[in-house]
């Protein structure tokens, strides 16, 4: 019986110090959340703005022209993941990976770019056409990282390397809420610069000049426009992580809380016991000596 | 004098938000001055210094990265891939990354357009860093 109890002592312990890590990371992850949405908010302003003004020069410049949006046979497709680096975040990685992987039909027609270190091993260990992998980024994500993925894209959707190419990544719904999501990169469907009707739309625009002409700076848009579209594709990523990461670790917590009452509840049975049996032995013994 | 309302963004944060006398910057086309009232203009930015003026006389240096400006006569909206505040800028880093791209430049089986564009972005930092002294 003194066994019993000292066991249940043991893993009351060991599962409270389980708990002080797992509502450490929580902890972490939630204020790692926030400093990613300010991120996202912050990027939001910029791509908006940018994209009405994308959409005015289109407007002004007629139809656009650019590789970027002309369509054509898709022999290769090429998948851009992004996934974290590191795993304890409930099924963040898993569900981009396995989105990817159903949506993948032919290995032979797929090769892969992956952001963070879990797409990666996944990918690589199963054969696929892995062309390139960045890791150590996934979590705080930089504009610098993200043009130099996207300057690697826009090469090779260029070189006709890959005919499409397609953005697997988490959406923040909300921070209990985090979707798998796959979007097309390019070709940019050129119904993206078409400009919105607004009914209520009274204000006349401005007749803008441009210098050096709106071709020109539709052609410096466009791979910014793909550059901004992969950082803020990152940066929802980063958000879903620590957003899933902060929910798995309160779930794992409360777990523990409840383990631990469950435990403690046996623990004092066993007590109790103990020193039932304790008594009835003593009383026992004076009975005897009478 | 009038004011007119500058904002300016990046990726990353909304650098700069306020009212301002005017701003000089360098365009796909040379430098220019922009005052309140300006005609409507949109224009490819060079790396270059970009000075804001709080009252006619009085000017802050900032960096400015490649980007391109809307300008609106009440309103300049400017979408930069970087810019940075003379205090923000490591010259150190500057100037070693002049140093490697001026080397880079030497030899012809570099990426010379990289190098030139690196060796621009330092000079630009070096050049706003100097301002900071001033103040």
């Amino acid at each position: 019986m003194a066994e019993n109890i000292r066991d249940i002592k043991r893993r009351i312990k060991s599962v409270n110090s389980t708990k002080q890590i797992t509502h450490a990371m929580e902890l972490v992850a939630s204020s790692k959340l926030r400093k990613a949405r300010m991120k996202a908010e912050a990027r939001k302003a910029y791509f908006d703005t940018m994209l009405s003004s994308m959409r005015e020069m289109a407007a002004q410049a007629g139809k656009v022209k650019s590789v970027y949006l002309q369509e054509r046979e898709v022999k290769k497709t090429l998948y851009v993941v992004i996934t974290a680096d590191r795993g304890l975040a409930g099924g963040y990685n898993a569900n981009v990976i396995k989105l990817v992987a159903n949506t993948i039909k032919d290995k032979e027609k797929a090769c892969l770019i992956t952001i963070g270190a879990k797409g990666r091993d996944y990918f690589q260990k199963r054969g696929y056409e892995v062309v390139k992998e960045f890791s150590g980024m996934s979590e705080q994500p930089s504009y610098a990282d993200a043009s130099e993925v996207g300057r690697l894209i826009m090469e090779m959707y260029v070189k006709e390397e890959a005919d499409e190419v397609v953005l697997a990544y988490t959406e923040f719904v909300s921070t209990i809420t985090q979707r798998a999501n796959i979007i097309k990169l390019l070709p940019i469907s050129p119904h993206e610069f078409d400009e919105e009707k607004k009914e209520d739309d009274k204000e006349i625009p401005l007749i803008m000049s441009y210098e050096p002409s709106p071709e020109a700076l539709l052609d410096y848009l466009i791979p910014k426009y793909i550059w901004n579209t992969v950082y803020g594709a990152m940066i929802e990523g980063s958000a879903s992580e620590q957003g899933a990461r902060r929910m798995a670790m309160e779930t794992a917590t409360e777990n523990a809380n409840e383990m631990i009452d469950v435990l403690t509840l046996h623990y004092n049975r066993a007590r109790q016991a103990q020193i039932t049996q304790e008594l009835t032995e003593i009383i026992g013994g004076a009975e005897a000596l009478k | 004098m009038s004011t007119y309302r500058l904002l300016i963004i990046t990726p990353e944060r909304v650098f700069y938000d306020g009212e301002i006398n005017r701003i000089v910057l360098k365009g796909a086309e040379g430098n220019m001055a922009i005052l309140a009232n300006h005609t409507p203009l949109m224009t490819t930015l060079a790396l270059s210094e970009l000075k804001i003026y709080s009252d006619p006389k009085k000017f802050t240096s900032a960096t400015l990265l490649g980007g391109f400006a809307k300008i609106e006569p009440e309103k300049v909206v400017i979408l930069a891939d970087a810019a940075e505040w003379p205090e923000e800028i490591d010259i150190d880093r500057a100037q070693r990354a002049k140093e490697r791209a001026e080397a880079a430049l030497k030899k012809s089986d570099q990426d010379l357009v990289r190098a030139q564009a690196a060796l621009r972005r330092a000079i630009v930092r070096i050049e706003v860093s100097k301002t900071r002294e001033n103040r």
